[in-house]
């Protein structure tokens, strides 16, 4: 098959094309690319295809085996998801950037190869920005701009890694790498920028909440996961990832418990689903990987779905802070019910799908004896419950009332959020169907026995117990209009403050430096001057017998030093 | 559920609500939030009596303890809000901290939106997504926001 009919080359055209054509147009074709590319995709037997050999290099841009087929599809309804969602959109800019930036983060989970990995790991970079500057206002401009050298940055560690590794192994072949070398670590740092490690993390919830409200819907889905697959790709097995990940589960959920920004409360807690993850690689087990996988999965879909609700509320009301909103049920049910529903997925109710991919990886620390990070992941779980089970839902569409009657979100927008919903309650109900499409053959598992639905129950009733309980007591925290500093005040704030101080530093220090070789400078032509003016040493008349007496003593002193 | 300390006025029913939201309305009665609260403590009462009954296959040590997951759910949530609450005097600081660099501080702008109310919104349909795909032009203007941007328009 032609390699230009590859899945993310027709994202591609479709992204050439786009600016083309009318605007009804333009939308149609971003419904209609991720269902030919998925077609594309899924005509492909297993193995490599598309490969191209440049300068020696064979770049396979499709590797279809089952790891990368579960990403690749889920991408694409994802795509599919976001365009019905962004139907009203006539804003070429973002069109263009959510066909190249689909693509790209398709090419990223088929590619078989390191240099084509780096290629569309750019790519996701670069179209990826014009989501947030579609915004079109100063500060989306620089929050694009922060995003964009972070982003820049991980492509650059990934070159420089997959250099360094070709150097040490002369293979260019995306595998199992492991921290073994130099190369390997550069690597995996380039893939932990994406994946929102801790302290590596914040450009994620920088830069989600700034861009538009479609374009955080499509960003959510996309970047993180490809590092994810990445990982899973590159260092399934790696203990570190293990302790990494569950650091990840537990510290955002205390950030987005006070954030007031609801989009940038779901951009912690997808940070903290993104830890489940990587914990399920760190364990590296062929249950833990279906369990990465099969949350990614889920995770797309519950994610996708509640920035589909808070960005419907966005578009209606103008504002997404939880201190400015509540009492919208009245008006906008139907995204409520689903807004619910993403909440209900994403704490892991049963019969809802975080359920049956959640517990996978649970299950899987626990029968591996990672009692510790089980225990994690559990706190973790009702943390889960707390900011996104629970305070998205609550503060936008209960609590005290606002007095905003926004309207109902627009047919495209109810239709996309129905349909993810009910893909949500589908997975729960008929894990089967997810478990399919999981990269092992998951032997003998069952999400639904008494002891797995009891517990998890426990777990989330009794969590919302303890927040009926803080309401009642006045404890629970009130939203308030603020902004909450995280790693990023560092280069936000401390950096740019010290800079003054530098270079004030290096400024005197170079006054200093020249005035004082000024004045040594000053002070031997003074010396010079001295002995050379008229009547001066160096100025009067010598006899011959006394330049002949010099020359000797010279000589005698040579001859002595000699001896030595 | 309006359980925060202001309490609202009971709604009558008179004002104008989207016809599913009526199936909500007791959300915002102070008895319709007891009885969820009741509902809650009961079923809370009966999956904690199941541990007595039920005997759980466990795998972590500990974690055969009557009403674990109950406990873990329950203080890991308090400690969480609690934490988080700790947290917030360390971290908390005005919107405009950041000033211009932030988007904290700036309105989400007018273009990309469509800020209409309830009474604004004569409703659509899919009948009204299927004429804007199909392109019939009389019935598909309607959700199309005059606000949205236009191929890059700078707002």
């Amino acid at each position: 098959m032609s390699t230009l009919l590859a899945p993310p080359f027709i994202y591609l055209f479709a992204a050439l094309l786009c600016p083309l054509l009318a605007p009804r147009w333009r939308a149609l074709l971003l419904l209609g690319t991720p269902f030919v590319a998925l077609a594309m995709l899924l005509t492909y037997s297993m193995g490599n295809h598309a490969v191209v050999s440049v300068v020696g290099f064979d770049l396979t841009f499709v590797r279809v085996d089952k790891l990368s087929l579960i990403f690749g599809i889920i991408f694409s309804i994802a795509a599919f998801l976001s365009g019905l969602y962004a139907w009203h959109v006539r804003d070429t800019v973002q069109q263009v950037a959510t066909l190249a930036y689909a693509g790209s983060a398709i090419g990223g989970v088929l590619a078989g190869d390191l240099i084509t990995l780096f290629l569309w790991w750019e790519g996701t970079a670069l179209a990826s920005v014009f989501l947030i500057w579609a915004r079109r206002t100063p500060a989306a401009y620089s929050t694009g701009m922060r995003y964009l050298i972070v982003q820049v940055l991980s492509g650059v560690l990934l070159l420089a890694g997959l250099l360094l590794h070709y150097q040490d192994t002369g293979s260019i072949a995306f595998g199992s790498l492991g921290l073994v070398s130099l190369g390997t670590w550069l690597i995996f740092l380039s893939f932990g920028i994406k994946c929102a490690f801790p302290f590596l993390h914040n450009w994620l919830q920088d830069a989600y909440p700034a861009a538009t409200v479609t374009g955080t819907v499509v960003l959510s889905a996309f970047t993180t996961k490809m590092a994810v697959y990445a990982l899973a790709r590159g260092y399934a097995g790696t203990e570190i990832l293990i302790y990494i990940g569950a650091a990840m589960t537990l510290f955002p959920i205390f950030f987005a418990e006070i954030e007031n920004d609801l989009r940038r409360v779901l951009a912690y807690s997808l940070n903290n689903q993104l830890g489940f993850m990587v914990v399920g690689i760190g364990i590296g087990t062929e249950m833990s990987l279906n369990g990465t996988a099969a949350h990614a999965f889920c995770h797309i879909l519950y994610k996708s779905l509640l920035f589909m609700s808070v960005g419907a509320v966005l578009y209606r009301t103008g504002t997404s802070k939880a201190s400015e909103l509540g009492g919208l049920y009245k008006t906008m049910p139907v995204t409520m019910i689903c807004c619910l529903v993403g909440a209900a997925s994403i704490s892991a109710f049963p019969l809802f799908s975080g359920f049956v991919s959640k517990s996978l990886i649970l299950d899987a620390s626990a029968s591996n004896g990672y009692y510790v990070v089980w225990m994690a992941l559990l706190i973790a779980s009702a943390g889960v419950m707390s900011h996104s089970g629970i305070k998205i839902p609550y503060f936008t569409f209960f609590a005290h009332d606002s007095g905003k009657r926004p309207a109902e979100a627009p047919i495209h927008m109810r239709v996309a959020m129905i349909i993810t919903a009910a893909l949500c309650v589908i997975i729960g109900v008929f894990p089967g169907l997810l478990y399919s499409l999981l990269p092992y053959e998951l032997v003998d598992y069952k999400p639904y026995t008494v002891d797995h639905v009891l517990v998890q129950f426990q777990l989330l009733i009794f969590a919302l117990l303890a927040f009926v309980f803080l309401m009642k007591t006045g404890v629970h925290p009130p939203e308030v209009r603020a902004t909450n500093v995280d790693t990023d005040v560092v280069y936000r704030k401390f950096i740019p403050s010290i800079f003054p101080m530098i270079s004030r530093a290096v400024i005197s220090a170079n006054k200093g430096a020249r005035t004082a070789a000024l004045s040594l400078l000053g002070s031997g032509l003074g010396v010079v001057e001295r002995i050379s003016r008229p009547g001066a040493p160096l100025a009067r008349g010598w006899s011959v017998a006394s330049m002949m007496f010099v020359v000797i003593v010279l000589m005698c002193v040579l001859l002595l030093a000699n001896l030595w | 559920m309006a359980m925060t300390p202001d309490e609202h006025p009971v709604v009558t029913g008179n004002e104008n609500v989207a016809p599913l939201a009526r199936y909500f309305l007791w959300v915002d009665t102070r008895k319709g939030v007891q009885k969820f609260i009741v509902g809650l403590l009961a079923i809370g009462a009966f999956l904690f009596a199941m541990d007595f009954v039920w005997h759980r296959h466990v795998k972590v040590p500990g974690e055969e303890l009557y009403g674990f997951h109950a406990i873990v759910g329950f203080v890991s949530f308090t400690v969480i809000v609690l934490g988080a609450k700790m947290l917030r005097a360390f971290i908390r600081r005005d919107e405009d901290f950041y000033g211009s660099d932030g988007v904290d501080s700036e309105e989400y702008p007018d273009a990309g939106t469509q800020r209409l109310s309830h009474e604004q919104f004569d409703g659509d349909s899919i009948a009204t997504l299927r004429a804007q795909i199909l392109g019939d032009e009389k019935v598909a203007d309607q959700t199309i926001g005059a606000n949205d941007h236009k191929g890059g328009q700078a707002s």
